[in-house]
């Protein structure tokens, strides 16, 4: 049996079906990533994402090995060989799909791992979710060989291999949100919250890759018996242990699945630290709980620093220097602003994500980034340096004051790229007035140096909402 | 190896396609003979295990293959060739055989090649061995499933029609390699050729409507139809079959024609024409 699996493995692995797939799940994952580099953590959950182009090639491959026998009318003379008298030709081609699956997906994630790397990256592997996003595929490949081998129809696996995974894929992008939800339980679940060196939380990949392969080995158990039974109920009997073994498993893992929360918002880095949300309650309940509370209640975790222009961050030792360097270049523009008092000059990660109702703004004198959000998004839409100037401004009392928005939008349009210097007056203008859009082509026509210098009379009331755009205006020497 | 049927039958639905039928055969080539829908098939998916009969009992070697245990043994010794041979279009010929031996449980990959090379050197496809099954033509199509047959030299060879859309040439070869299998194991083949038959068989059974209608050599077949062939210079109606022949006179089989008639030595196709035109239609109860 061995055997013959290494010779359907063999077979499988020269199947262009599959490194067809294997190619645009690799164009899918890199293609994803380039803007995010060097986005660390995230590598891996760029393939995952793109699961869906890789699973119906792999179901497809698995059809065609499912029909190959009645396609090509080689059933007599197969049948009249001792291996299909033992029953072992089944479960042989399927454990084969299956590690082949494992194999070419486990191969694209250490292709996009190593691209990542090259570009800068320093990604730590997850094993249990590598191994995961595998079974996947291989429970794919192996229920494209089921649907071939019973049903005997190219069109029903030819149908089958698109709308099996896009239901998953659509399953996966539309929950409900309940308590009930089983995203958990599909093949290819929706991603958890990202941790960086935390891991996944809830942590829900060992157990769910357990869950597949239960579900893998009762898939082949059930062909098996089938197969065998055309034999004789000895050679059926394995493929009723491994039914029934699978199934236990697969029922097992599913039941913990099932009862894992949505989320897992961590305050630290101990479990005691961390709540799970099982419901929309349990949402709101931490949003009013902590609302001004730290997120790493002075705990130092990050420890991987670098000073660059004058501004420090450290992040997770994980991450690398590199992204401690990137960070502190992005911040560069508020080391102008030194001397006014909240903008932060040092930036420090923060076992957090967002969506916790916690505003990451600084903490002394550092501002704070979650490690997942601030990985993949600050070179984007977001700078760090934006984000600490806007900390510097509104606090954590985010009150509406003019003043405070217009010097706001004046050092956004300074630092993101999206907008020339007179479409972002114009938005302001739209925004909040004419008289607020003024204040902000006047702060763009004054050299930064005296902005700082005529804005530190006025820097405290702004910072308590006192100071009114006229008191701005004024302030900087505007006409009228 | 000794092959033992009692009291066989098979049918399909009403259709009865083996009709009782008692035989035994030993080592040697046995040829069957029989016209389209004698029951020739059947019988020989019977002997591959393919099929179970309806009544009666098959002891191959004493190995009774309605049990589970006896039909893997017996097939570990067995090599069949089906009539409607499928094979896998985009395995290379090489690897269709290697993996039909691998199916035949020969694990140890050096020893297996060797013997696939072996197969396929009998059957003359040596050169043909990295080239696409669905390249081949019928013919070298129908050797590579004589080669998967032989792959893992079986105790007894079960062939179904196996000289079908093979050249003359290639008859001839096959002919020579069949008779040079027969020499120390069971091999039983079916064919509508009746000179293969003679010519290699060593033994001869004649189906008929699902019944053994001869059991013989191709020698006590030949000579049932002693002094009933004769050479005349006009056709003869009243005969069983008459043909010109290229010397421009008709060969006839049957009884002595009227006018001048010179006696002929038979053939084994004399004999299997007389003792079918005997028969009757053939009925499948």
């Amino acid at each position: 049996m061995t055997t013959l699996a290494r010779f359907e493995a063999r077979k499988v692995l020269r199947n262009p079906l599959l490194w067809l797939g294997a190619a645009l799940l690799f164009a899918f994952g890199v293609g994803n990533a380039v803007s995010y580099w060097p986005s660390i953590p995230a590598d891996g959950e760029y393939v995952h994402e793109g699961l869906v182009v890789l699973a119906p090639f792999a179901l497809l491959v698995g059809a065609l090995l499912g029909l190959r026998d009645r396609t090509s009318r080689a059933e007599s003379v197969l049948a009249s060989t001792p291996l299909v008298a033992r029953g072992l030709v089944v479960p042989a081609r399927m454990a084969a799909l299956a590690l082949a699956s494992v194999g070419v997906c486990a191969l694209v994630f250490a292709a996009t791992a190593l691209t990542s790397f090259a570009r800068g990256g320093h990604g730590y592997p997850d094993v249990f979710f590598v191994l995961d996003a595998g079974l996947y595929v291989a429970l794919a490949a192996c229920g494209g060989f089921a649907i071939g081998y019973v049903s005997g129809s190219r069109i029903l696996s030819l149908l089958a291999a698109p709308i099996l995974p896009g239901m998953v894929f659509y399953r996966q992008g539309s929950q409900s949100g309940s308590i009930a939800d089983p995203s958990w339980l599909l093949p290819s679940p929706r991603l958890p919250g990202r941790f960086g060196p935390l891991g996944y939380l809830p942590d829900i990949f060992p157990v769910h890759a357990l869950y597949l392969a239960g579900g893998i080995l009762a898939l082949i158990g059930i062909v098996w018996v089938r197969a065998g039974r055309r034999e004789s109920s000895s050679a059926a009997r394995p493929g009723l242990v491994a039914t029934v073994a699978g199934s236990v498993v697969f029922l097992a893992a599913g039941g913990w699945l099932a009862v894992q929360p949505r989320e897992v918002h961590v305050f630290g880095p101990e479990p005691a630290d961390w709540v799970e949300i099982h419901t929309e309650a349990d949402y709101r309940r931490l949003g009013r709980a902590r609302r001004d509370a730290s997120p790493d209640a002075g705990r130092v975790l990050a420890t991987a620093c670098v000073e660059t222009g004058g501004i420090g961050a450290c992040v997770f030792p994980e991450y690398g220097t590199r992204l401690a360097i990137a960070l502190a270049e992005n911040a560069a523009p508020l080391a102008e602003f030194a001397s006014l008092d909240g903008v932060p000059q040092s930036i420090r990660m923060v076992p957090t994500a967002d969506h916790t109702g916690i505003e990451d703004c600084a903490q002394g004198d550092d501002l704070l980034v979650g490690s997942q959000r601030w990985s993949v998004e600050f070179q984007e839409y977001e700078p760090v340096a934006e984000r600490g100037f806007y900390c510097a401004v509104y606090g954590r009392r985010q009150l509406v004051n003019p003043a405070a928005n217009a010097l706001h939008a004046w050092f956004a349009a300074r630092v993101t790229r999206d907008h020339t210097g007179r479409e972002f007056v114009r938005a302001v203008r739209q925004g909040w007035g004419r008289r607020a859009a003024e204040a902000v082509g006047h702060l763009a026509d004054v050299p930064v140096a005296d902005v700082v210098d005529r804005l530190e009379p006025i820097w405290d009331d702004v910072r308590t909402r006192d100071a009114s755009l006229a008191d701005l205006r004024r302030a900087l020497g505007a006409p009228g | 190896m000794r092959i033992e049927l009692r009291g066989v039958s098979k049918s399909y639905g009403a259709v009865r396609a083996l009709d009782s039928v008692d035989l035994d055969l030993s080592h040697g080539i046995t040829g069957l003979l029989g016209p389209n829908g004698a029951g020739k098939t059947t019988l020989m998916r019977i002997l591959a295990t393919l099929l179970s009969p309806s009544a009666g009992s098959v002891r191959v070697e004493g190995l009774d293959p309605s049990k589970p245990r006896d039909r893997l043994e017996l097939r570990r010794r067995l090599g069949y060739l089906p009539q409607d041979l499928g094979l896998y279009p985009r395995f290379t010929v090489f690897e269709f055989v290697d993996y039909l031996a691998i199916l035949k449980e020969l694990d140890e990959r050096r020893d297996r090649h060797r013997r696939v090379r072996a197969a396929l050197a009998a059957v003359g496809l040596e050169d043909v061995a990295r080239r696409k099954i669905k390249t081949l033509s019928g013919g070298m199509a129908r050797r590579v499933g004589i080669a998967q047959a032989l792959v893992a030299d079986p105790s007894l060879l079960v062939l179904d029609e196996p000289t079908a859309g093979l050249d003359p040439q290639q008859r001839a070869r096959f002919r020579e390699l069949l008779a040079s299998l027969g020499e120390g194991r069971q091999v039983v083949l079916s064919t509508h050729l009746v000179e293969d038959v003679a010519a290699i068989c060593t033994s001869v059974v004649v189906l008929w409507g699902g019944r053994v209608a001869f059991h013989g050599t191709p020698q006590d077949l030949r000579e049932r139809a002693a002094g009933r062939v004769w050479s005349t210079a006009e056709p003869s109606p009243g005969a069983l079959t008459s043909w010109r022949t290229e010397t421009g006179a008709y060969r006839v089989v049957g009884d002595r024609p009227a006018g001048d008639a010179a006696e002929l030595p038979p053939t084994v196709e004399d004999g299997y024409l007389l003792l079918t035109s005997g028969l009757g239609e053939p009925v499948h109860a």
